[in-house]
């Protein structure tokens, strides 16, 4: 089987089950929006998925070959993980940054060759941060340090890029920027897996929504068919009626 | 126009460079300066062996394993602080602000002053570097839980008055009648009297320690995007944190059991480095190692140039220096977060 193979999937954080038996297989070239309410285990299905956090049963491959046996680089240069927030620990040029995307393609005493310099070339055009390449860190707003990041994932190269709630704390004009962002990615082949709080842009923006609720997907398909009024009202504890008024987008994304 | 200053130096060669000019002009003014001065082409002379045999006694057995170990203590200080800083994410770590110096001063004090040293020699370094180990394995754990830089200097505070306080007991408590007159010597650091012995003693140890963390650079380039992003990108943090340690316990331990514990230079030298280079915390391993060899070195000239009765101890010079630095740095910090 090709593509990404999620199987069986189990997960205890600090002796409670967050994630049981979640399974999904996904192939290039498609977006998923990640869902489900406040604690259902969507960022640990993620870590998970990356192997940052340990598992008690299942399996994840990513064409034929499990990611668990994998080594260390081969895994990293396989699935690209953007983390929640926003951290940036030391003040480095928007370059500089989006170069540390190329460390699981070092050796330890290498250097960046022009293969390095032409794929961060292409992550800082296709993120539209080429134009900040000499800024420091520090010196972003919200919106040009949450593209800077994801160019920083997008210049890892890998296959499979995951990230973890791309555009919370964005305003509006922002976070349509970065779902298009996402959208091409996916369209150019990659596959993209995002967690997500704002169902309206998962229906306008992903092909595919999975949602989690407890631990487990309780549904999978195309966004209009997941995002059903019954679901909502019985996963989110809300009437959708009362989504689309607390939602900007939810609008949006009927057309 | 601040920025753009600091882009136009910002090259790390040209740095390098500078340093080394001043560590060794600093070195080569330590065989000059003392209570007998002696000028530059006696010690030529010496280092040649044409001088007389009282010169060449001071520049080749007095002077030059001080000089040696303020270059070698101090980069071992310079590098540690900015592996520290670098792996734990906090600006304000130095191997003396979160008490690894003091634990290792600790281990030293046990093994010299209980008669363990005498037996076994290496017991000397063995037990430093065990002492570092574990001052600096206890404040793991709070590090990890990330609560903010000063949840971890609270804890470092303690550690360092914990095994200060172990050394000023042990040596109250040791069987040697002058072993209390040396607490000072341990608490503040001195490089008084040392011979090559003791750079035979430290300097294989530090290049080891130095070595360890040198192998371990990328990965703090990766941890500046949070341990998450680091692992992601294929580091094994565990092996890392690791490695880092051991690598600081043991330069640490080995610098610590030779001159005692000398404060602030691993935190000073990184940040007086970093503005001149491009913010990768991997690049400013090697000139901080500098920076801390020309600022130990420079120290150690300091403390024999001021006409005081008794020498100045190492530790009051450096803390004089650093001390302010950590205030500025904790006040900049304050303003960012």
């Amino acid at each position: 089987m090709t593509g990404l193979v999620v199987e069986g999937l189990g997960a205890d954080l600090g002796g409670r089950p967050v994630l049981r038996d979640v399974g999904f297989t996904a192939g290039a070239g498609a977006f998923i929006g990640l869902i489900g309410p406040n604690g259902a285990g969507k960022t640990t299905l993620v870590r998970a998925i990356c192997q940052l956090t340990p598992l008690c049963a299942g399996e994840v491959r990513w064409d034929g070959r499990s990611i668990s046996q994998m080594e260390a680089r081969a895994r990293a240069t396989t699935l690209a993980y953007l983390p929640q927030g926003q951290t940036i620990h030391w003040p480095l040029t928007v370059r500089r940054l989006v170069e540390l995307g190329r460390l699981p393609r070092l050796g330890p005493l290498s250097r960046m060759g022009p293969s390095d310099a032409a794929a961060v070339d292409e992550a800082m055009a296709a993120a539209d941060v080429t134009a900040l390449a000499e800024r420091e860190t520090p010196s972003l707003s919200g919106g040009e340090r949450a593209r800077v990041l994801l160019a920083r994932a997008l210049a890892v190269g890998a296959p499979v890029l995951l990230v973890d709630e791309p555009t919370a704390s964005l305003d509006p004009y922002h976070v349509l920027e970065i779902m298009r962002l996402l959208r091409r990615v996916a369209e150019q082949g990659g596959l993209v897996i995002a967690v997500m709080h704002e169902l309206g842009l998962v229906s306008r923006f992903c092909d595919r929504a999975i949602l989690l609720s407890g631990g487990r997907v309780v549904a999978d398909g195309t966004p209009r068919a997941v995002l059903s009024p019954e679901r909502l009202r019985e996963v989110y504890r809300i009437k959708p009626e009362a989504l689309a008024g607390l939602s900007l987008f939810a609008r949006l994304g009927g057309d | 126009m601040v920025q753009a200053s600091a882009g136009a130096l910002r090259r790390a060669p040209p740095l390098t460079i500078a340093l080394l000019a001043v560590v060794v002009i600093a070195a080569a003014s330590s065989l000059m300066v003392g209570p007998a001065p002696i000028r530059p082409g006696a010690v030529l002379a010496a280092l040649i062996g044409h001088a007389d045999a009282v010169t060449s006694d001071i520049v080749l057995q007095i002077r030059a394993p001080r000089a040696i170990l303020a270059v070698l203590i101090g980069a071992m200080l310079g590098l540690a602080g900015a592996a520290l800083q670098g792996l734990l994410r906090n600006p304000l770590a130095d191997p003396a602000v979160i008490g690894t110096s003091n634990a290792a001063a600790l281990g030293a004090v046990i093994a010299l002053y209980f008669g363990v040293a005498k037996a076994f020699p290496l017991a000397l370094p063995g037990l430093a570097v065990a002492g570092a180990l574990i001052g600096l394995l206890a404040l793991l754990p709070v590090a990890r839980r990330g609560e903010g830089p000063s949840t971890l200097i609270l804890a470092g505070v303690a550690v360092s008055a914990l095994a200060g306080a172990g050394v000023s007991l042990a040596l109250n408590l040791a069987p040697n009648p002058f072993a209390v007159s040396e607490i000072a010597f341990w608490l503040l650091g001195s490089l008084t009297d040392r011979s090559f012995q003791h750079v035979i003693l430290a300097a294989p140890l530090i290049l080891v320690g130095a070595a360890l963390i040198l192998l371990q650079a990328r990965a703090l380039d990766g941890l500046a995007l949070g341990e998450d992003a680091a692992r992601s990108l294929g580091f094994d943090l565990d092996r890392v944190r690791l490695m880092m340690v051991a690598g600081v316990a043991i330069g640490v331990g080995a610098a610590v059991a030779v001159s005692g514990a000398i404060g602030f230079i691993g935190l000073i030298a990184p940040h007086l480095v970093r503005p001149f280079t491009d913010g990768r915390p991997s690049r400013a391993l090697m000139p901080s190692a500098l920076a801390g060899a020309a600022l130990l070195s420079l120290a150690d000239l300091m403390v024999r140039l001021v006409p005081t009765s008794t020498e100045l101890r190492l530790g009051v010079v450096t803390s004089f220096l650093g001390a302010p630095v950590f205030i500025l740095i904790l006040l900049r910090a304050r303003r960012l977060s």
